[in-house]
């Protein structure tokens, strides 16, 4: 086929990839920031997201409504949980681990009691378009479309309303921030509820494009997990940003040359090369690195 | 300092806790010795979570109708039929673990078990070793020859031959495989290759995906890019399944066959139409043969009737049924559940009116003569029988030799055991 | 007081000591006295029974890996069962090249240990020499164990053999490419005479890894308390510190990540000799966090909680799974609770409470002479 096509069709694959990545990983990136919690219901919070939307679309309720209500859904349960359960493991990044865990095998075991092993799929709007030789889905490039909006609605979230100064004060020195009056333990709750409600977006958007179950976010958890750790919590938004960018560079290339596996076996490989390279992530490195270009 | 000399007592209490725990745990795990006129043991392990779940429960409710309906009926001279289930949870390991407990410690007359074939291999070793009559309920890679081994579903000769040799004529010769990457979806590989050898088909791409992958962006471009006249699918488990709605989302306009989507995860339940307009699948049984026999009819209202959540009455939940029926039969006509005796009595020619006709268990393969169709799905996902290839025998391992009646192999052939098909292996 | 002569004074001091709870007199008549039961269980056990419980026992190999290197070492190891997988597959693809040329496992079981350490060593001076910390291990050692499973779950193809070893893909080592040649089990004796077969189901195989379970407990707990294990505690508390006073942490580090690695590698190629069967499914996410639920519920600054705490929660988890439908529910609630009621190990934590309350009853001569 012409190179044409060839980059074409690689730059579909590449914003695919890099939307999932975005989308699965967001709302982590910004709990991991925040309180170095680890997350481990992470998934569970997708799958909330991604059953209201469906219950929603089969109630009648129109597509962008019931995702929406799928995000509003999961971080009201974010908020739950962090109120009554995670709030007590801060500063233990391991106990938050195991009682994480212990949330998300209720909240995963009791959704497959409690309603079963599968959910109705909500059909994928927006239809196709390209020529014979290639097709694209619209809805996959829209999911790219939305993954830059978060990302630069975050961005501005936290840099400039009061609530994202407060947060960032709060990620820096809580100590201090609690000093100067900031409501430390609000400023968390909100936050996890953030991540959860960012979360259950990611859910309902990727139930209009998949298989919904009780394990459904399971699958994107630990893709979700290394994409956070290899970005860093020093700085949200380049973290972010340059993980996806260069996780999903290394995927998109192997898979598209090479087949599926090995894709993401390249990713794997890559994510431990750049974990052993940048010890505390890249955002801490490229922190780092800006700190010293401005001394010297 | 006074802690740690308190410490003994810490541990005396720790301990006298899980003593009396673990002590009032063996009394009550104890197995109860099953009496000769006590009931007549079915051990069962299908997966009612996990992956392939939503594909296997309505397996074990076959198996719960056809015990309900015997032990109604009168039972197996006037003894009754128990199912125990558990639940595999789609994991080999666990498949392992519980047929170790259905034979050495519910030990039960017989075990059927396992979706995947890594399922069915697992819990199938253990049973084979400790000589229990084992069953598997699905359809699968074939080449089984075993004297302990018996299987209710569509093998590769009933299934992949006759349904490329249909797409082939249909739609042209080239042709993309796109398969499950584990031994059922290896082995399918190789059968569609002798499948192609043999009809003169072109494989102009293959792909062995991941279990658990969803992903399949890339994928679909590459089926674009090879511009094959069908595609030829082995996709296994809910999360495969979506290469369906994403396939339509990006307008991939191919043809398919499969002979593992529709029958057993009923994705054209799940997906919203037109998904899998379009999809060829070859099927002994499915909630749809309804349409086609009297007998499909009443085995479908019944199910609905004692299960009425039930998803889709699948292939599997048909192959559990005939199973346990099968076995009613043989040990109705041995008199006795002894394990010899039992398997003569399989191995002496049972024919069964299975929901989609007639079926025949082959005393030489311990396979079945199966009744096949070529199934359609329509636009708005109601499916169309558009080929009938009737009865098919079980003929392969026949023609490797193959006579469990006589000698037991106790192993697995592959295509390429076929001295004739070996000239098909993959260039 | 009981008087204990020389030679068990030296070796209690060995294995008794400030960091492992539990040391006196009637502590270590209880430990015997449960050895003892332990040992009788196989005239009451059915042979089920028997069978299903040496693979609990054998599990606690890598309860305690986990154990030395998170509760001593403070290093969270989120890839502890890759080393389980990579000692099973190891000692599974060696022995079943071999088991017919030698009739035993001796080089099979060399393997099995040998492999995993060697990975562990490349894998820990990668990331204790670049000074990664907490939740980076954490993330990269699980990253590990997924490229280990993504790439041994397609190796179903027919062109995966090592040897005669098909890896065989999700079907498991040896088990799918026709002829089925399962992992052998452990083979072990000098000569033809004294061959001994450890086939899951056998007494033997029980005794081996109550022996061995028996030996490593005591030797771990002399590991920890000596004065290495003071050292590997301070560096847990406080590395830079510890660095300050001049012990080499990262070196420490490392032979710990090493030890901890052979104590999970044990539990796998038990786990292979038990059932003759292993699957990528154990480099998987779920059979990493298991052992870390285990460690983090029963207590995991004790060697003798893991033990007790691993065992019964794996038996539980069985249980639970029997039952079927509620049985992971359950388990999670179990977490939650144990983790927000006994933060410091249910095990630890319970029987701190019920010792608090034969103390109350005045049980004890200690108790009594301290007056409480």
């Amino acid at each position: 086929m012409d190179t044409l096509t060839f980059i074409v069709s690689l730059l579909y694959q590449y914003a695919d990839t890099i939307a999932i990545l975005v989308l699965s990983a967001i709302g982590l990136f910004i709990i991991f920031g925040m309180m170095g919690v680890i997350n481990m219901a992470h998934g569970e919070m997708m799958m909330i997201g991604a059953y209201i939307t469906s219950f929603s679309y089969y109630a009648g309720i129109p597509t962008p409504i019931a995702v929406i209500f799928g995000g509003l859904g999961a971080g009201v349960v974010g908020i739950v949980l962090e109120r009554v359960i995670v709030r007590r493991f801060y500063g233990q990044l391991l106990a938050s681990l195991v009682a994480t865990w212990g949330i998300s095998l209720i909240l995963s075991q009791g959704a497959l009691l409690v309603l079963g092993p599968l959910i109705k799929s909500v059909p994928t709007p927006f239809g196709s378009a390209g020529s014979d030789d290639l097709t694209f889905s619209y809805y996959r490039l829209f999911l790219f479309g939305v993954a830059i909006l978060l990302i630069a609605g975050v961005w501005a979230l936290f840099k400039v309303t009061r609530f994202g100064l407060r947060a960032r004060a709060t990620m820096q020195d809580p100590g201090s921030a609690r000093a100067l009056g900031v409501d430390v333990r609000q400023v968390y709750a909100l936050t996890f509820g953030l991540g959860a409600a960012l979360a259950g977006l990611a859910g309902g958007l990727f139930a209009l494009t998949s298989t919904i179950g009780p394990f459904y976010g399971q699958n994107y958890t630990p893709q979700a997990f290394i994409t956070v750790v290899v970005g860093g919590g020093a700085e949200l938004i380049s973290g972010l940003l340059l993980s996806v960018l260069s996780l999903g560079a290394i995927k998109t290339i192997v898979t598209n040359q090479v087949n599926i596996l090995l894709g993401q076996v390249a990713m794997l490989v890559f994510a431990l090369i750049l974990i052993r390279l940048m010890p505390s992530g890249i955002s801490d490195w490229v922190e780092r690195r800006r700190l010293q270009s401005r001394r010297g | 300092m006074q802690q740690k000399h308190r410490s003994y007592r810490r541990w005396l209490g720790a301990g006298l806790a899980l003593a009396i725990a673990a002590g009032f745990s063996s009394v009550v795990t104890g197995a109860v010795q099953a009496a000769d006129d006590g009931p007549i043991k079915i051990c069962v392990i299908d997966d009612a979570s996990g992956d392939f779940a939503p594909a296997v429960i309505p397996k074990t409710m076959g198996a719960k109708l056809a015990v309900e309906e015997i032990n109604k009926a009168g039972g197996i001279n006037g003894r009754k039929i128990e199912l125990i289930h558990y639940d595999g949870q789609s994991d080999p390991k666990r498949h392992q673990e519980f047929a170790q407990k259905c034979v050495l410690d519910d030990e039960a007359n017989v075990v059927m078990a396992g979706y995947t074939s890594s399922e069915r291999e697992a819990a199938r070793a253990v049973a084979v070793e400790n000589k229990t009559i084992f069953w598997h309920n699905n359809q699968g890679e074939g080449g089984i020859a075993d004297k302990y081994s018996f299987f209710t579903g569509l093998i590769p000769e009933q299934q992949i031959l006759p349904g490329v040799e249909y797409m082939i004529k249909k739609f042209g010769p080239r042709m993309y495989i796109l398969a499950a990457d584990y031994g059922f979806g290896q082995v399918s590989a190789l059968w569609t290759h002798v499948a192609a050898g043999i009809y003169g088909g072109e494989i102009v791409g293959e792909e062995f995906i991941p279990l658990g992958n969803a992903e399949y962006a890339a994928t679909i471009q590459n089926v674009q890019k090879a511009k094959p006249d069908f595609m030829v699918h082995f996709l296994v488990g809910a999360n495969q399944g979506q290469f369906y709605p994403q396939a339509l989302a990006a307008g991939l306009k191919i043809p398919a066959v499969s002979t593992v989507n529709l029958k057993q995860g009923y994705e054209h339940k799940r997906f919203p139409p037109p998904a899998l307009e379009g999809l060829y699948v070859p099927v002994a049984f499915i909630e749809e043969i309804a349409q086609e026999t009297e007998a499909a009819k009443k085995y479908v209202a019944d199910m609905k009737a004692m299960f009425p959540d039930i998803a889709y009455v699948n292939s599997p939940s048909r192959c559990a049924y005939v199973a346990v029926y099968m076995m009613a039969m043989a040990w109705k006509k041995a008199g006795t559940t002894e394990t010899d005796k039992v398997i003569a009595a399989l191995e002496s020619g049972l024919a069964f009116e299975a929901p989609e006709g007639r079926v025949f268990l082959d005393p030489a393969t311990h396979h079945m003569t199966l009744h096949a169709r070529m199934a359609q799905v329509q636009a708005d996902h109601s499916i169309k029988f558009v080929h009938d290839f009737g009865p098919i025998e079980p003929w392969w391992l026949r023609k490797l030799g193959v006579n469990l009646v006589s000698k037991n192999d106790g192993k697995q052939y592959l295509p390429w055991d076929d001295p004739e098909f070996a000239k098909y292996k993959k260039q | 007081m009981i008087r204990t002569n020389a030679l068990l004074d030296r070796l209690l001091g060995r294995i008794n000591g400030p960091l492992e709870p539990g040391r006196s007199p009637p502590f270590w008549l209880l430990v015997v006295a449960a050895v003892v039961v332990l040992a009788l269980l196989p005239t009451f056990l059915s042979r089920y029974e028997l069978l299903n419980f040496s693979n609990f026992l054998s599990n606690v190999f890598l309860a305690l890996g986990l154990c030395l290197i998170w509760g001593f070492g403070g290093i969270l190891s989120l890839g502890q069962s890759a080393f389980l997988g990579l000692g099973g597959y190891a000692y599974g693809i060696v022995g079943i090249n071999l088991i017919e040329i030698h009739g035993n496992t001796w080089l099979a079981l060399l393997a099995g240990l040998g492999f995993p350490v060697i990975v562990a060593a490349a894998l820990g001076w990668m990331m204790f020499y670049a000074r990664l910390k907490g939740v980076y291990v954490a993330i990269l050692m699980l990253v590990v164990t997924l490229l280990i499973e993504t790439f041994l779950n397609q190796t179903a193809g027919q062109g995966w053999f090592i040897g005669n070893a098909h890896l065989g893909g999700n079907n498991g080592l040896g088990r799918f490419s026709g002829v089925i040649r399962e992992p052998p089990s452990l083979t072990l004796g000098f000569g033809a005479e004294t061959m001994v077969v450890f086939k899951g189901k056998t007494q033997a195989f029980y005794y081996l890894v109550l022996g061995l379970g028996v030996l490593c407990y005591l030797g771990l707990r002399a590991f920890v308390n000596s004065r290495i294990g003071h050292v590997l505690v301070a560096i847990r508390e406080d590395p830079d510190r510890t660095e300050a006073l001049g012990y080499d942490v990262r070196a420490l580090q490392l032979s710990v990540f090493c030890l901890s690695a052979l104590l999970a590698s044990m539990s796998g190629i038990l786990y292979v000799s038990w059932g003759n069967f292993i699957t990528p499914n154990v480099f998987g996410v779920f059979y990493n966090i298991l052992p870390v639920i285990w460690v983090a519920v029963a207590g995991r600054k004790s060697l003798t909680a893991t033990i007790v705490g691993t065992v019964f929660l794996v038996w539980l988890s069985q249980k639970l799974a029997i039952q079927g439908d509620i049985a992971f529910v359950v388990l999670g609630f179990i977490l939650l609770a144990g983790m927000m009621l006994l933060p410091e190990g249910v095990v630890t934590g319970l029987g701190e409470r019920i010792g608090r309350v034969f103390d109350r009853l005045g049980i004890g001569r200690h108790g009594a002479r301290h007056g409480r």
